[in-house]
């Protein structure tokens, strides 16, 4: 059986399997040696972590709070960084997937070892990365999810934007005060996000003594309205609320109006973006959302923000940008004051934020990790968002 | 003549082990190796290694499975995902739901079952509640699975695809109209037939606060059971039934082969194993579930897996799995390309005909070895001498080509594809890093490689299909490899899937 | 009575535009045998090539708003040329060297190149000529697509041609529905006339009906195939650009609107019976009535949102009644 060609190649197969084994031994003998010479932190970069969908269905959303994000950190090294340290992003895609937030998360707190992390814009997606922040302790700053649950998870994870339950309340008060009594709501039900604000804005607009005549639902993808505006012309509503994102609503405006449907729209601060007028055109022209911050505020800071998000980018940049922007402004901030640049002490600094000057609007972080900020309502006037009434957190637990 | 048959068959069985234990022996070594594995790694890896290998297992679970009804069977099903979220939901719930009505709250469980001789060794009480609720999602998803499997009473080829595929759609939407999911005991208790109906199953903001039981141990256990099963399966009467349908369908009909029943029978189990992948998935730390697990996407990810594999291949399946998890990983990283060029260079040098099997062992072998000296962070060090950054494990890779081919006494091709390979991988880094994208506007924070991610994924996965469209191992396994089983009379000629 | 006339109307409409899509799956998988799914991309690549060439080259080429008369057609041709080329190469280089392999490899294969096509259209580059330092800056040129929705440029105005009923309850035919079902059926008998009358339609069916045999009659295989995927890429553009005509937001390259547009597009071919051009047009329609009837009429029974729940239930009830779809002919099974 066993011929002199297989008895070499068995030789040859011992051959290669020791020559592996010595250059095995010989690599780790020659370089563990050498590891030693590690500098000291002085000048090292500060590296932090951001994870988000550069890729995939939520890419718009993704790539914006990255944009953001890589301005303040470029404003912050030109500035001379933190103490000469300059920060240094290590940035992972997700593809809209929580199994790849979870794995990407792994990755910057286990193995690249950041000092904080920023990220996602969708609430799932934070879900899924919050809890190993939470247990490696590295703090986690999400720009934009809106879930409650998120910062629930602990003492380490914070955000910057609003929740669910206080931008329905601010839409259902704005609604109210508009003598709007009967409000139709026209969401995705695909989207945590647009879901949950509707569910949100029905309990407030119900407890406010209006009611919602025709709750429609439509799927992330869906480009023809139709069918559920028809449904929601026979009710003749007040005013439509359409919580979801600016990439959705220009569609729906313009079969609105072409459907004859004159009321008023309404919707929540996923449609902030300067794409908005544009991709709405006439159709989205009076039409209100609430938002964290009035782009067309004369405050300098946001006017200096749009030139330098434009000049580094090409781009107007929509409120995910901003808020990616202000969750990184934000952390640094933290890091000046901090004790120190370890988990619990950047945390503590966090959390004692109190009146950051951002471009959103100003944040103070509240006792449950949530920023406590005013809502403004914008309307489009003349493709141009105006703010129309300011609704302030107090007013909430009315 | 029936006789002579059945003597036939006996002979063809060939093992003299009883059957039980043919199974049996094998599954209890591959799960103390999990066992064993889990206490190693944990040891030696940092978290993040351990993440990728726990998504690699449960990869592996999901492609074996779906290679009983695609591979055996020769059935086109993509609505995979479907059955994954099926079984990850209701395991899910179960665990979260029963945690919470019976301890108040829905926490990992760490009682130890008892505390006699050797009950402490095993795993807690959760731990058993979760293996518990993870069987019966498997069982719910096989449900699921002989429903899906029904059509193909009527529907042959691309029409059953779409039928799985538009379960899988529906799935989806199902669990995008639950209700929310109940979020402590008082309000479960509350909670009214509306709110139970239809299930709290978290709507489209995903199930969240799950016990996280899923441990590296837990996944390679159910590693172990799938392959075995898988392994066993395909030997059995059952497995050669479904393996004739694949071949000849009407040729399987003519010879008395329940066509139906069986193709049934591969969508029941495939769906059973795919809803413990579910499971898995649910349970482990830093994911949440969403109604978006049962569309086709996911499905997708798992077909490529398939395929890349070798149709039918049991080891094909488990190889594919681990190395597009992993080459999705490196594919994040610039620096990578590196591994990435070797790594293509290495299967090469292994695919060739000659002596494949030992190059197998070697490069397996070694590539293990040098990837924990890695994570544990042995030889991090550049070389300062050389103006590339060399590092050493790049070095032993490189190494170890170039010993290659110089047994395989080809030394002049084998130098110059190593060459090659280095080369390509250090015009690309170099490239990569200097000038991260060839850059046109006002932009001045450029692109990274890793934003070309997805971009390379596809690419490699559309060269991969026309430079080896039989996958990596065809119909083989690993062992027909080895030089005892390389004069066997092979099995029929590859004939997958449509004609 | 306005209500059922407006949802009509839109059937329609969005009936023409899947027909037009479901045309290209149909054809590919009757002479090829599988599914392209990187059929959808490529009516995304002729949405945004017609944008690209309406907002970004007419504007270069100094024709700004309003935009010339002739833009829209222009745009249509613009898109459809880079679609059938785009169609070309992808046959050429990823699904001819897998001609005689086991589909669910070319299957793979089209996954893959559908990848590709939304993550490099993702990405973005932005030319500017000269230097940029010129004030005011030229128009920047963006290559490819980027992640941001952009806004289709009007190329004609939505007209109101017939509006019944009255106050709130009208229903409306626009001039755009108008164009889009006229253009949709111009070129449906235009492909029925090519694969009918002529000798090129004659090898195609020659070759859906047997490869080999096709092959010894002298036809050449390769030209046909390469023909039949220019055609389907073509129709694709049309169907993109119609889409984003009626529904001006154009969508980034990995948006659910596109694999959703071409999923719905895709069941329409298996409704109406795979590889039956007529077929997928009759299966087109249906499939646009299936979710714009049942959304509006049994949402009073299930609740909105479940266009995709009826649209794969009259999959499932077309499959389970004809296996082969409405049009389709049985299989045949050969020993």
């Amino acid at each position: 059986m066993m011929n002199s060609s297989q008895m070499f190649g068995r030789r040859r197969a011992t051959a290669a399997l020791l020559t592996a084994a010595a250059v095995l031994s010989v690599g780790v003998g020659w370089f563990s040696t050498a590891r030693s010479a590690l500098a000291d932190d002085a000048g090292k970069p500060i590296v932090i972590g951001h994870y988000g969908s550069l890729t995939g269905a939520e890419a718009t959303f993704g790539k914006s709070t990255s944009n953001g994000i890589k301005l303040a950190i470029k404003e912050f090294n030109a500035a001379g960084g933190l103490n000469g340290r300059p920060i240094e992003l290590r940035e992972y895609d997700t593809k809209g997937d929580p199994k790849e937030a979870g794995t990407v998360v792994t990755r910057l707190v286990a193995s690249d070892k950041v000092t904080a992390v920023l990220g996602e814009v969708a609430s799932s997606l934070s879900l899924a990365g919050a809890p190993i922040c939470q247990e490696h302790g590295v703090p986690m700053i999400t720009p934009s999810s809106t879930n409650p649950r998120v910062t629930k998870v602990g003492d380490m994870i914070f955000r910057v934007c609003f929740i669910d339950a206080f931008q329905g309340f601010a839409c259902a008060r704005f609604a109210a005060d508009r003598n709007a009594k009967r409000v139709a709501t026209l969401f995705d039900q695909s989207s945590a996000y647009s879901e949950g604000l509707a569910r949100d804005f029905k309990r407030a607009i119900t407890k406010l003594g209006g009611e919602v005549p025709s709750e429609q639902r439509y799927k992330a993808g869906d480009n023809d309205f139709t069918a559920q505006l028809v449904a929601i012309r026979g009710t003749n509503p007040d005013m439509i609320f359409i919580p979801g994102y600016y990439t959705d609503v220009g569609n729906i405006a313009i079969q609105a109006r072409r459907l004859g449907i004159t009321c008023p729209l309404l919707g929540g601060d996923g449609w902030d973006s300067d794409q908005l007028a544009k991709i709405g055109g006439e159709a989205i022209e009076g039409a209100f959302y609430s938002n964290h911050y009035a782009a067309q505020d004369e405050t300098p800071k946001v006017q200096d923000f749009i030139r330098k998000y434009k000049a580094e980018f090409g781009d107007i940049p929509d409120g995910l940008a901003a808020l990616g922007y202000d969750a990184a402004k934000l952390l640094f901030d933290a890091m000046k004051r901090a004790k120190s640049l370890e988990g619990k002490d950047l945390a503590a600094a966090i959390a004692a934020t109190r009146d950051f000057d951002a471009v959103t609007g100003n944040v103070t972080i509240g006792p449950d990790r949530n920023a406590v900020k005013s809502a403004v309502i914008v309307q489009m006037k003349n493709g141009e968002r105006t703010m129309v009434a300011r609704v302030e957190p107090e007013q909430a637990k009315e | 003549m029936k006789s002579q048959i059945q003597d036939h068959a006996r002979s063809l069985r060939g093992s003299s082990l009883p059957a039980l234990a043919t199974a049996m022996i094998p599954l209890i070594l591959l799960i103390f190796g999990a066992a064993k594995l889990d206490e190693f790694v944990a040891a030696s890896f940092d978290r993040y290694h351990l993440r990728v290998m726990m998504d690699v297992g449960i990869a592996i679970v999901l492609a074996v499975s779906l290679n009983i009804v695609n591979g055996y069977t020769g059935q086109f099903s993509i609505g995979h995902a479907g059955f994954f979220a099926v079984g990850g939901y209701v395991s899910a719930a179960l665990t979260y739901y029963v945690t919470m009505s019976v301890w108040g709250e829905a926490i990992l469980i760490e009682t130890p079952v008892s505390a006699l001789w050797p009950f402490p060794h095993l795993p807690p009480v959760g731990a058993w509640i979760f293996v518990g609720a993870a069987i019966l999602g498997g069982l719910v998803a096989a449900g699921a699975g002989y429903l899906v499997g029904l059509p193909s009473l009527r529907l042959r080829g691309d029409y059953l695809a779409i039928v799985t595929l538009g379960f899988g759609e529906i799935c989806r939407v199902l669990l995008e109209r639950s209700n929310p999911q109940f979020f402590d005991v008082d309000s479960m208790r509350e909670a009214t037939v509306a709110d139970w109906l239809p299930l709290p199953l978290g709507s489209a903001q995903g199930f969240t606060d799950v016990p996280k039981y899923t441990s590296l141990f837990w996944v390679y256990a159910f590693v172990a059971v799938t392959l075995v099963f898988a392994y066993r399966l395909k030997q059995s009467a059952t497995g050669r039934a479904l393996l004739s349908i694949r071949e000849d369908e009407t040729a399987a009909q003519a010879m008395g082969v329940n066509v139906t029943l069986y193709k049934v029978r591969a969508f029941v189990f495939a769906a059973f194993f795919a809803g413990l992948a579910g499971a898995l998935y649910a349970h482990q730390p830093g994911t949440i579930l969403r109604p978006l697990d049962a569309g086709f996407m996911r499905s997708f990810d798992v077909i490529i897996i398939v395929v890349l594999g070798g149709m039918g291949s049991i080891s094909g399946a488990t190889l594919a799995a681990v190395l597009l998890t992993v080459m999705a990983e490196w594919l994040r990283d610039p620096t990578h390309v590196w591994y990435l060029a070797l790594y293509i260079g290495l299967a090469r040098v292994a695919l060739t005909p000659r002596d494949n099997w030992r190059d197998l062992v070697v490069i397996g072998s070694s590539a293990v070895a040098l990837e924990s000296c890695r994570a544990a962070g042995l030889f991090a060090l550049s070389f300062p001498l050389l103006s590339v950054q060399v590092t050493g494990y790049e070095l032993v890779y490189a190494t170890l080509l170039v010993v290659f081919c110089i047994l395989r006494k080809d030394v002049l091709r084998g130098v110059l594809f190593v060459a090659g390979v280095v080369a390509f991988a250090e015009l690309v880094r170099w490239l990569a890093l200097k000038y991260p994208v060839v850059r046109f506007g006002p932009t001045e924070i450029p692109l990274r490689l890793g934003d070309y991610r997805m971009v390379i994924y596809a690419l490699l996965l559309v060269s991969v299909m026309i430079f080896r469209p039989q996958g990596l191992l065809g119909l083989k396994e690993i062992w027909d490899f080895l030089p005892s089983r390389r004069h066997a009379p092979r099995t029929a000629a590859p004939r997958v899937s449509g004609r | 009575m306005a209500d059922l006339l407006q949802i009509l109307t839109m059937a329609v409409t969005v009936g023409s535009l899947y027909a037009l899509i479901a045309l290209g799956y149909t054809m590919v998988y009757g002479i090829l045998k599988f599914i392209n799914f990187a059929h959808s991309d490529v009516v995304v690549l002729g949405a945004w090539g017609s944008f690209f060439f309406a907002a970004a080259l007419l504007p270069r080429m100094g024709f700004g708003t309003p935009l010339p008369w002739w833009a829209g057609g222009m745009a249509l041709l613009f898109a459809m040329a880079l679609c059938g080329l785009t169609g070309f190469l992808i046959e050429r280089f990823a699904y001819r060297p897998l001609r005689g392999a086991p589909r669910l490899n070319v299957l793979i294969t089209a996954i893959g190149v559908s990848l590709f096509l939304q993550n490099a259209g993702q990405l973005q580059f932005t030319l500017v000529r000269g230097d940029d330092t010129a004030q005011p800056p030229a128009p920047a040129l963006r290559l490819p697509f980027g992640t941001q929705p952009q806004r289709m440029p009007t190329l004609l105005p939505d007209q109101d041609l017939l509006v019944i009923g009255e106050g709130q309850s009208t229903a409306r035919l626009g001039s755009l529905d108008v164009v889009i079902i006229a253009t949709a059926l111009a070129l449906m008998v235009l492909l029925d006339l090519l694969v009918r009358r002529t000798k090129f339609g004659m090898a195609m069916r020659a070759v859906s009906f047997n490869t080999d045999s096709a092959a010894l009659m002298g036809v050449p295989v390769n030209r046909v195939i390469s023909m039949t995927f220019v055609l389907g890429a073509v129709l694709a553009a049309a169907a993109g650009f119609l889409y984003v005509l009626k529904f001006p937001t154009v969508q980034q390259t990995a948006h659910p609107t596109w694999v959703l547009v071409g999923l719905k597009a895709f069941v329409a071919a298996v409704v109406g019976g795979i590889g039956n051009l007529r077929g997928a047009v009759l299966g087109g329609f249906l499939i646009a009535f299936a979710e714009q009837f049942g959304e509006s009429y049994l949402q009073k029974y299930l609740g909105s949102g479940l266009k995709d729940v009826y649209v794969f239930s009259a999959l499932i009830l077309v499959l389970l009644v004809r296996p082969t779809g409405i049009l389709g002919s049985p299989l045949r099974e050969k020993v």
